[in-house]
């Protein structure tokens, strides 16, 4: 049977051929836990234990308020008594967003199954995984080791060409929102072509992200050259690509030309309120958010210090900087990213979510009738504070260069830095 | 071929609706088994503490 990237990993984990709309019990190679998962049985039954206490990851990444100590308390807790290693567990100084950690740390590998239980756990497929939110099923993955799921239907997903200067997976990934008009619930996307390899892993992660976002299952990024580079100083067991057979069947092929993913905003309000950046230009904010899962990592903060490189943020705005995770805040360090944007006026934060989840350490909480404009995950009322609060999403770039004029704008004018810093 | 008021028996494992009022019937894909063992033990987590072999919690 040709088999598409999506039937081979799980095929793989089942040990036998299955097809889409087949339900299995599908073992997984790891799972990731954050300080917002719930325990479930493991609170209610004692003497349960998981399935494997090496595969489990926890992070902290949601919650860094003393008043939520409670969060942390409670998984140092469950991972005593589980036996979890304290290698697998990502507490202050090491810490970061659940989905991007196993990742870093070579925790999650090419052709396996790895579950998470964040909504946006499909983001560790830019790896060559079959990567998938566990969310409220978490409990009995972690008991089990195996999750039930419906094997999804695949949509093909070519990409061609380069994304022009200044724009990321963020501008991509509303562009295929814009154009995607097959059916995307329940099914999974997988992607090929030449323009795969022009997108680094920060930007597939970026685009993978949006999974949950698009509606769709998961999205799996094939392995290259690129990937080979990533994982060489993180896997921590040998691994195999996984590549789909010609002639797999699909449930649709879409070519997307990266030359041709214009600059997008969305919101305010509804993730899928998509407009061109030139439609929103000048629109005043008075709080800009360069972070979140979506795109928080050193790509997204090079992008936004090369925009700020020399220039000072409009007085009346707030802009707060959170890296991904600690290994992105100790390279932006090291390549002095994180000193220009503090010299431009932007606070940065400790690793995480940051203004993205409303109730962490953040100082970004929006007042009533604020406006925002933010590289987060949703922009949905009340998502950074206030209800009453509006939420613009777009690029790094495009936030940075907001925060200069204190009003939505272009920041092609300030981008001629930008090959330098991401160099 | 449902009413309001209808008495209706649903097999999910066969895959059979009947509509006892109207004496008419349709199929429709079973469940998986796999669902269906979801579905006799009461959830995901009645499932998961008997196949854990765990008794009565405490």
């Amino acid at each position: 049977m040709q088999m598409t990237m999506t039937q081979k990993i799980l095929s793989g984990a089942c040990g036998r051929e299955v097809i889409a709309g087949d339900v299995i019990n599908a073992p997984v190679s790891g799972l990731a836990i954050h300080d917002s998962a719930p325990l479930g049985i493991f609170n209610t039954y004692p003497d349960a234990r998981v399935w494997d206490p090496s595969k489990i990851v926890i992070c902290y990444d949601h919650f860094s308020r003393s008043n939520m100590a409670s969060y942390h308390d409670r998984l140092r807790e469950f991972a005593r008594q589980q036996t979890i290693p304290p290698e697998n567990i990502f507490s202050p100084g090491r810490h970061g967003i659940s989905h991007q950690v196993p990742g870093e740390a070579g925790f999650v590998l090419p052709g396996t199954v790895y579950a998470v239980f964040d909504t946006q756990g499909a983001t560790l497929g830019a790896l060559n995984c079959f990567a998938f939110t566990s969310l409220f099923t978490t409990p009995s993955v972690m008991a089990l080791g195996t999750a039930l799921l419906v094997v999804p239907e695949v949509i093909d997903i070519e990409l061609t060409g380069q994304l022009p200067p200044g724009l990321t997976s963020k501008d991509l990934t509303f562009h295929m929102r814009a154009i995607l008009d097959e059916q995307l619930t329940g099914r999974a996307l997988e992607f090929r072509g030449a323009g795969v390899t022009n997108l680094s892993i920060d930007q597939r992660m970026g685009v993978a992200n949006a999974a949950n976002n698009l509606g769709v299952f998961t999205m799996i990024f094939p392995g290259d050259e690129v990937l080979s580079e990533y994982l060489h100083p993180r896997a921590r067991e040998p691994y195999r690509f996984v590549a789909a057979d010609p002639g797999a069947t699909y449930a649709a092929t879409v070519a997307v030309d990266l030359d041709e993913v214009p600059p997008l905003v969305s919101g305010p309000r509804d993730i899928e309120k998509i407009r061109a950046l030139d439609e929103v230009i000048g629109i005043p904010v008075s709080a800009a958010f360069v972070g979140s899962c979506s795109a928080g990592r050193l790509e997204d903060l090079a992008l936004a210090a090369s925009v700020l490189e020399g220039h000072v943020i409009d007085k009346s705005v707030r802009l707060v900087v959170t890296p991904i995770s600690t290994e992105v805040m100790r390279e932006a360090t090291a390549r002095g990213f994180i000193a220009s944007l503090v010299a431009a006026g932007a606070m940065v934060t400790p690793p995480g979510c940051g203004a993205c989840y409303n109730g962490n350490l953040s100082p970004l909480l929006l007042g009533d009738g604020e406006r925002c404009i933010a590289t987060s995950v949703s922009n949905a009322p009340g998502r950074m504070g206030s209800t009453s609060a509006e939420i613009f999403l777009s690029n790094p770039a495009v936030v940075a260069a907001s925060a200069l004029e204190g009003r939505i704008a272009d920041p092609r004018p300030y981008l001629s830095d930008v090959r330098r810093a991401t160099s | 071929m449902v009413s309001g008021g209808d008495e209706v028996e649903c097999d999910l494992q066969s895959g059979v609706i009947v509509n006892r009022s109207a004496n008419t019937s349709a199929h429709f894909r079973p469940l998986a088994p796999e669902v269906i063992e979801v579905l006799e033990a009461g959830g995901l987590d009645q499932l998961t503490v008997r196949r854990l072999g765990l008794g009565a919690s405490n």
